[in-house]
């Protein structure tokens, strides 16, 4: 946005139209004379240059554009940046998601589980306001993907990434919480949470879920945890990463529901079933509006003069002027 | 480049440069003079001529003078001559820490021992140990910036990341320690007033874009950059992954050698400091360093500009020079 020290000085641009008039329409205008030919004992005139009246218009028309160029650069001219000061710390959110085969099950048309919640992540992530975000993800084992930052857009290029079965065939949930919560350690926000999202049964890796869990409640860390899909069967697809290979089937859905209300519950968070992308927005939705802190901001506006771009500019449109008329045209006034 | 005179500063002396302009500006007045002389006293005729070149003579005096006049004092308006300042104290809240590491061949260098990227990697595991506050993002260079770590308090995601630091990291060649900068530039993050401060391992070596630019840049957002500097004068070959030294077009070996005229340039500028690797103090220095520029204060200095006078003058001038043109004077132009 562009704001005006002395916006009164714009007025003189008035002038303008009625110069314009007298210099180039007025019928008694001066820098013309009339005389008789026959004193004229020279050649007859030819039209010199092609296009003389076009370029002649030019020129006018870079004098007249300069000027104007001067006049706004005369009224103090500022580009004005805005930006939002925050002065509360949000909180930290750690996202902790299955990558396990079992989530490419076909049960959240029209996607699959996997792909559903990198949805409700993404459009979580996306309406947080200065709240640090990170993301583990796991498998048969359990990998860092971003640490807490405010960095949204780096955060949702690699939730983008994201493959089922990159970290191969089994469910480290436990090492997928363990894993958040260290890297939640040396954060200084007051309120920390793990968001978890599963649809499985811990099966691999050497931290076992309820550990992982005290492990969060003794650093007051909450996690939510989301058990992904719907009982029994269900089909299943996923590709396999290093063949290409697809892999089709009817897959015996299940996840240990007393499992995650107890590490819910150990961290003085909340467990949720979600059977449904309907369902599982909802969840996202609520969980949102639950771990919201008022946060305190101010407006930092930061101006920077552009009046020496327009003198600049204006200096150079005039001088071609100048230069087209008394170098070229030989104008002698 | 700003000098100081007084309390009246020139923002933009370079401007005066353009006063060459006035030479040839002079000389086509001269040239129009004469040629406007000889015809219009042909075309006069007996009986008007004395008039016309009376009025011819005084025209193209007065025409002339306000178009010079106009020339200099847009010349003074570009300038930006301005007043005493207005000192801002604000206070930062904290400091955000980029690592900016060169991962180009010639960082295999082991003259600096073990290895000049080791060292490197060694004093930034040094400064997150040291430097209990703060947050901590890294990126790297070759032949453009690429992000690692975001700004984050995770400190063990960066340690994590440091073994793995290598050439080999990206395929893109060169050295462009421009890009390095602005992509750390744009790590930091919005919305906090934070004192930002890039810490640079390069020896130098740089092949690609304007590094002074980018650190102007950096200045201008208020962001310091404290170059570690990691090699030696004396240099060292470089070998490949084969373990044959690297050689040039002509076949010669190459030497990689720190390159100190580069830092010391940039360290001319006030937001940037120059330190050697192979110092005994460099991590002592450096901390001391970040401490003081982001202990207390970020100031600015608000100068108001004087611009606006010498601008009236010359839009007056060129109305003036507009008028002399207009305004047929004795009947005749």
């Amino acid at each position: 946005m562009i704001t005006f020290d002395f916006p009164g000085m714009l007025l003189v641009i008035i002038l303008l139209p009625p110069l314009i008039f007298l210099r180039h329409f007025w019928k008694n205008r001066g820098g013309r004379l009339s005389f008789s030919f026959t004193i004229w004992d020279q050649e007859v005139f030819k039209p010199g240059i092609y296009f003389s009246k076009l370029i002649l218009f030019l020129g006018s028309f870079f004098f007249w554009l300069g000027l104007l160029f001067l006049i706004i650069a005369n009224a103090g001219p500022s580009l004005v940046t805005r930006e939002k000061i925050y002065m509360t710390r949000g909180i930290d959110i750690m996202f902790v998601l299955d990558e396990s085969p079992s989530m490419g099950a076909k049960d959240f048309l029209p996607v699959n589980r996997f792909e559903s919640a990198k949805g409700v992540i993404k459009n979580f992530v996306q309406g947080r306001d200065h709240d640090p975000v990170g993301l583990v993800s796991f498998g048969k084992n359990a990998v860092l993907r971003i640490p807490p930052g405010l960095d949204y857009d780096n955060f949702l290029a690699q939730l983008g990434n994201l493959q089922l079965l990159d970290l191969g065939n089994g469910t480290a949930m436990g090492m997928g919480i363990a894993l958040a919560c260290l890297h939640l350690k040396e954060s200084t926000a007051k309120g920390k949470i793990i968001i978890l999202l599963t649809d499985g049964e811990n099966n691999s890796g050497e931290i076992v879920p309820e550990s992982a869990a005290q492990i969060a409640a003794a650093m007051g860390i909450k996690i939510y945890s989301i058990g992904l899909g719907s009982s029994g069967k269900v089909p299943l697809e996923y590709t396999d990463l290093e063949t290409g290979k697809i892999y089709r089937g009817i897959y015996e859905s299940g996840y240990n529901e007393d499992i995650l209300k107890e590490i819910s519950a150990m961290t003085n968070g909340e467990f949720y079933q979600a059977r449904s992308p309907a369902a599982l927005d909802t969840i996202m939705s609520s969980l949102d509006s639950l771990e919201r802190i008022e946060k305190r901001t101010r407006l930092n506006i930061k101006t920077r003069p552009i009046h020496r771009e327009l003198i600049l500019l204006g200096f150079i449109l005039i001088l071609s002027d100048f230069f087209l008329k008394k170098w070229i045209f030989r104008e002698v006034l | 480049m700003d000098f100081q005179g007084g309390t009246i500063m020139v923002v933009k002396p370079d401007t005066f440069y353009l006063f060459f302009l006035l030479i040839p500006v002079v000389y086509i007045l001269y040239l129009r003079f004469k040629r406007g002389h000889k015809d219009l006293g042909s075309i006069g005729g007996k009986f008007r001529s004395r008039l016309i070149m009376d009025v011819f003579v005084v025209k193209w005096f007065f025409s002339s003078l306000l178009f010079i006049l106009f020339i200099i004092f847009s010349i003074l308006a570009a300038a930006d001559f301005t007043g005493p300042g207005k000192t801002t104290i604000k206070s930062s809240e904290g400091v955000d820490l980029v690592f900016l590491v060169d991962i180009s061949g010639s960082m295999l260098g082991t003259d600096v021992p073990p290895s000049r990227l080791k060292r490197s990697t060694d004093l930034i595991s040094a400064y997150i140990e040291n430097l209990h506050e703060g947050r901590f993002g890294l990126v790297v260079f070759k032949g453009e910036g690429i992000k690692i770590i975001p700004v984050t308090e995770d400190r063990s995601s960066l340690s994590a990341v440091l073994p793995y630091l290598s050439p080999d990291m990206f395929s893109s060649s060169g050295s462009n320690l421009e890009s390095g900068i602005n992509t750390s530039l744009s790590t930091f993050t919005k919305g906090e007033e934070r004192k930002k401060i890039i810490i640079l391992f390069t020896d130098g070596e740089v092949l690609k874009g304007d590094a002074m630019a980018s650190a102007e840049k950096a200045r201008n957002l208020n962001v310091d950059i404290i170059i570690i500097g990691t090699g030696t004068s004396g240099g060292i070959e470089i070998y490949n992954a084969n373990g044959d030294p690297i050689r040039d077009d002509k076949g010669n070996i190459v030497i990689s050698s720190l390159n100190n005229s580069l830092f010391e340039n940039m360290s001319f500028l006030e937001n940037v400091f120059y330190l050697n690797s192979s110092d005994s103090t460099v991590l002592k220095d450096s901390i001391d360093i970040i401490k003081e520029r982001s202990g207390s204060s970020i100031i600015s200095d608000i100068r108001e500009s004087r611009y606006r006078i010498f601008l009236s003058f010359a839009i007056l001038f060129l109305f003036l020079y507009i008028s002399v043109r207009i305004f047929p004077w004795k009947n005749t132009f």
